[in-house]
């Protein structure tokens, strides 16, 4: 499973704030996804990962450079038209507010199945009720949450809603937007299970934004780590952790807190200097895959 | 050890549409002077209401239904508003989670501290509380405090703005600082430098410091004792090594199992399955019965009382009782890392 | 900061020169699209005995005949030399008919404006300040029921009690013939009126002020406070009321046309002399120039209020101000 799925190019994105402010929130960004694989991206906020997946999810189009998503460029105009069907069903996205994301209006049942009435999909299962009925279980809960409405539900029953929304039309990309940023530490290990399933089990590749670096270390096979617009560094999991580079990288893994007293109380912090940041800079690869940002002349 | 504050038996109410919500129920624990102690739940356990009580900061439909708050040997359960304005930021103060909104936003910063100064000692002449204010803004941290005296608080950034509230808590001296999730809505470099400042000031000043949290993590580097609490009651106390490393509690074990990093490798995470209970209309035995899967007969009908373990470490299950049959904890026993 | 305050205000100037050549244009099409005929306000009932041609040499006179837009533009030339012609109704120069009168509705308004203004604070306050006690239901059940009653009828019943039952205050007129310089017997006119004009606008904006109150200190920020120990009343109002202050102030300033111009009911119920009344009558009989100059003078003051509203708003409160300071700090550092 080396195939690509997603091959992001240079992307930027500015945002204009008034007439002569903007904001470079993706800053020259490249990076792929392979088939089958769950990518991380972590950062702090504001470092542009959030942009990074809208841009993906064609929610902001972005100021410059490509999104190759199974070879189609989805920024382009004609060749979206020409796919739009697909690449809405294929790609889906859950936010981390899911208060805020989810109709307060409609049934469990109705978000459910609504991607599937608008994409005119025939239910599998007979009735979109039975579909919906079936995703709800999949994710860990029974029939008889199908005509409730989102506030009647907790924090993590409406994220799972969320996520059977968008499991729905078996996508073969699900961008998950800090889903476990604003859940207790029991509920986030239960999604984090669901995710890793829907991964293992049905081969949905994954962009797996988060700040939490210990769930990404346990969920993801590759890293990211953004800062200020700049992806800084990207490595498979393990060796990012093991041995990361970029002075940023360090400073983001040693602020990791360790659930243990001794080992905590004596360890050392590195702090990193925002103004010691250096932009400019290109994704040198110093081991085979792990890439990170250097001056081009440096060693 | 003379304690500094003494929580007996203590329950609060809140009335809700639904009925009486039992936010905190039966809960005793002690503070002593310049420990840290950490109380960790979930979101809705109480944890929250428990350092509003404390600091008397109830919403009006909340109220004391029993139990007592001894403050420095007082028991201060029935102050009026009036003798507790006198406490507040001298006895006790207390920093809250979103710094975004906990300060006013029309008023600068070093204003706001200054006021925190002049609320205890009215007669304080002018350059006197402006350094004092600018030692404050030193001992917490911010740079350049002469500049940043005049500063809004939207001219600082969110870690600013925490540290900007920690100045204020701490303006009179506080014996006691209830730090509620101070960090939740910080990013991870930011938590780490507002936690290991919390410790800095805790061995600097001497302050005794409830910190109050979701993330067993994230307390790990500070806390001395920890207090572990489940639907609105403490089911696990003792020393932070004691909790960690010889954790008694299945709530305790549930929590602990989940976390990631003592999950390296792992095919999938332990969860806890299911929901913590409303507190509309808590269960007659114990509230984490129905999650546990190490739960006895008993636990259906009856509460576990508080088992002593060693002369800190107390867990409320009656897994301890000597009737019980022996479960192994999952933790493998006693860990050493 | 960034920007230049010369250019923010002639930008404020400009949008104000504009709003004010829109309204002009309008008012004067409008004016003269309504049916009926002017000339009825300048000759009266003469006018039904008048031939066709004497109508139309009338016309002539008046300057009627000529098309709408050379007539704007006659105008805008007489207005900018300070002549804004005469009204056909009084047959004098219309700031003279204005002049007499305008005096009398500023008393009026301007003082109801600032009795609600102080009035609507101090309520606002009071019901804040005991949420959910009797005093506050009392005063909001009675605000919305008061707020309910029109005011013209309020008005017939205040004149029949105070006037015709209890011969306490006087019914009608701004003086009485022969005081007309007698401040007592003034005030004693007065006194009527400003209470239907208080009473129409105070209870929204106390209100207003009670709802934007109790929301402040719902803020996390009062908990803190609190926590350091300030009492209710430090909190109320060196941070609550503080805080809303300027967006109380700014919606105050637009509403100053709304209370000062909207005395035109209470001026006609209690034939108070002011230009309520005025612009009534200009309107109802095609007094063009009067109309104009009234029409003028009001919408001058609504633009350049919410103009000033809006200065205010952006002057005072500094969250508005943040904008701008955190887009400088971000563009910096990019």
């Amino acid at each position: 499973m080396s195939e690509i799925l997603l091959d992001v190019q240079h992307l930027s994105h500015v945002f204009k704030l008034g007439k002569h402010a903007v904001i470079k929130a993706v800053d020259d960004v490249s990076f792929q996804m392979k088939k089958g694989e769950i990518f991380g991206l972590v950062g702090e906020s504001g470092s542009g990962k959030s942009t990074v997946a809208r841009c993906i999810m064609n929610i902001y189009k972005p100021t410059a450079g490509k999104i190759l998503y199974n070879g189609i460029d989805v920024c382009d105009r004609a060749q979206f038209r020409k796919h739009h069907k697909m690449l809405e069903a294929d790609r889906q996205i859950i936010f981390q507010d899911s208060t805020s994301s989810l109709n307060q209006r409609m049934t469990v049942a109705d978000i459910i199945a609504e991607p599937m009435s608008i994409h005119h999909i025939k239910p599998p299962r007979g009735s979109l009720r039975a579909e919906a009925e079936f995703q709800l279980s999949y994710v860990g809960m029974d029939a008889t949450y199908l005509d409730k409405y989102p506030t009647e539900l907790s924090g993590g029953q409406r994220q799972r809603v969320a996520i059977a929304r968008a499991l729905s039309m078996e996508p073969e990309l699900l961008v998950a937007d800090e889903p476990i940023a604003s859940l207790d530490v029991s509920i986030q290990a239960q999604i984090i299970n669901l995710l890793r399933h829907c991964n293992r089990e049905h081969g949905c590749s994954m962009l797996f934004i988060a700040h939490d670096l210990s769930m990404v270390e346990y969920l993801c096979d590759r890293v990211g780590v953004m800062y200020h617009g700049k992806l800084v560094e990207v490595a498979p999991t393990a060796e990012l952790y093991a041995n990361p580079q970029h002075p940023y990288t360090k400073a983001l893994l040693s602020a990791i807190p360790i659930p243990d007293p001794i080992a905590e109380r004596s360890r050392k912090r590195m702090d990193f200097d925002e103004v010691t940041f250096d932009r400019d800079g290109v994704l040198t690869e110093i081991a085979p895959g792990h890439y990170v940002l250097r001056k081009e002349n440096a060693k | 050890m003379e304690e500094l504050l003494t929580i007996e038996n203590l329950s609060v109410g809140i009335a809700s549409p639904a009925g009486k919500v039992q936010a905190v129920r039966d809960v005793s624990f002690t503070l002593h002077p310049g420990e840290v102690l950490a109380i960790v739940g979930e979101s809705g356990c109480g944890k929250s209401m428990l350092c509003k009580t404390i600091m008397k900061l109830l919403p009006k439909s909340a109220k004391i239904e029993g139990g007592k708050i001894i403050a420095n040997g007082v028991d201060i359960t029935d102050y009026s508003d009036k003798d507790m304005r006198k406490l507040r930021g001298k006895l006790f103060s207390m920093i809250f989670q979103d710094p975004m909104t906990a300060l006013n936003p029309t008023i600068p910063i070093g204003k706001q501290i200054a006021e925190a100064i002049l609320v205890h000692e009215p007669k304080l002449p002018k350059e006197e509380v402006y350094n004092r204010v600018i030692e404050l803004m030193k001992i917490v941290g911010i740079q350049q405090p002469h500049e940043r005296y005049k500063l809004y608080p939207y001219n600082f950034s969110g870690g600013m703005r925490q540290r900007s509230v920690m100045a204020i808590a701490l303006a009179a001296n506080p014996k006691i600082l209830l730090a509620d999730e101070p960090t939740t809505a910080l990013d991870v470099t930011i938590q780490a430098q507002i936690l290991d400042l919390l410790k800095g000031i805790q061995t600097k000043l001497g302050t005794a410091t409830i910190l109050v949290s979701h993330d067993l993590g994230v307390v790990a580097r500070c806390a001395d004792r920890m207090a572990i609490m489940y639907a609105g009651k403490i089911v696990e106390i003792g020393t932070a090594e004691e909790v960690y490393h010889d954790p008694r509690h299945p709530y305790t074990w549930g929590l602990m199992q989940s976390l990631p990093a003592l999950n390296k490798g792992a095919k999938e995470l332990k969860t806890i399955p299911g929901m913590p209970p409303t507190l509309i209309d808590p269960p007659k035995g114990d509230a984490f019965a129905c999650r546990n899967e190490y739960a006895l007969e008993i636990d259906y009908h009856e509460q576990p009382p508080m088992f002593k373990i060693t002369d800190t470490h107390y867990a409320a299950t009656w897994l301890l009782d000597p009737r019980a049959p022996k479960v192994e904890s999952p933790m493998g026993g006693k860990r050493n890392v | 900061m960034r920007r230049n305050p010369f250019v923010y205000y002639c930008k404020k100037a400009l949008v104000f020169l504009v709003s004010v050549f829109v309204l002009s244009v309008a008012v004067f099409y409008i004016s003269r699209l309504a049916p009926g005929d002017p000339l009825m306000s300048y000759y009266g009932e003469r006018v039904e005995k008048m031939s066709v041609d004497e109508k139309e040499a009338a016309r002539e006179k008046l300057g009627l005949n000529d098309p709408i837009h050379i007539q704007y533009i006659r105008w805008v030339e007489n207005a900018a030399k300070g002549d804004f012609g005469i009204s056909f109704k009084y047959k004098q120069d219309v700031m003279e008919v204005i002049g007499q009168r305008i005096g009398f509705t500023l008393i009026l308004g301007g003082i109801g404006f600032a009795l609600t203004f102080v009035g609507a604070l101090l309520l606002g306050v009071l019901c804040a300040w005991y949420e959910d006690k009797w005093v506050d239901r009392v005063l909001c059940k009675g605000g919305t029921l008061l707020s309910c009653i029109p005011e013209f009828w309020l008005s017939l019943v205040l004149i029949l009690v105070f006037a015709v039952t209890l011969h306490w205050l006087p019914s009608s007129g701004a003086y009485d013939i022969g005081y007309k310089d007698d401040v007592l017997n003034r005030i004693e006119h007065l006194i009527l009126p400003l209470v239907i004009v208080v009473l129409q606008h105070l209870w929204y904006y106390a209100y207003m002020i009670r709802n934007k109150l109790l929301e402040e200190t719902r803020a996390d920020y009062v908990l803190l406070g609190k926590s350091k120990g300030l009492s209710k009343k430090e909190i109320m109002f060196k941070h609550c009321l503080r805080n809303i202050l300027p967006s109380y102030i700014s919606i105050m300033a637009i509403s100053v046309p709304h209370v000062v111009g909207g005395t035109y009911i209470v001026e006609t119920v209690f034939s108070y002399p002011g230009i309520g009344a005025l612009s009534y009558e200009s309107a109802r009989f095609h007094d063009y120039n009067l109309l104009m100059v009234l029409c003028m003078m009001t919408g001058i003051l609504v633009i350049f209020c919410n103009l000033i509203g809006q200065i205010i708003n952006e002057k005072i409160d500094p969250r508005i101000k943040a904008n701008e300071v955190v887009e400088t700090s971000e563009v910096t550092r990019v």
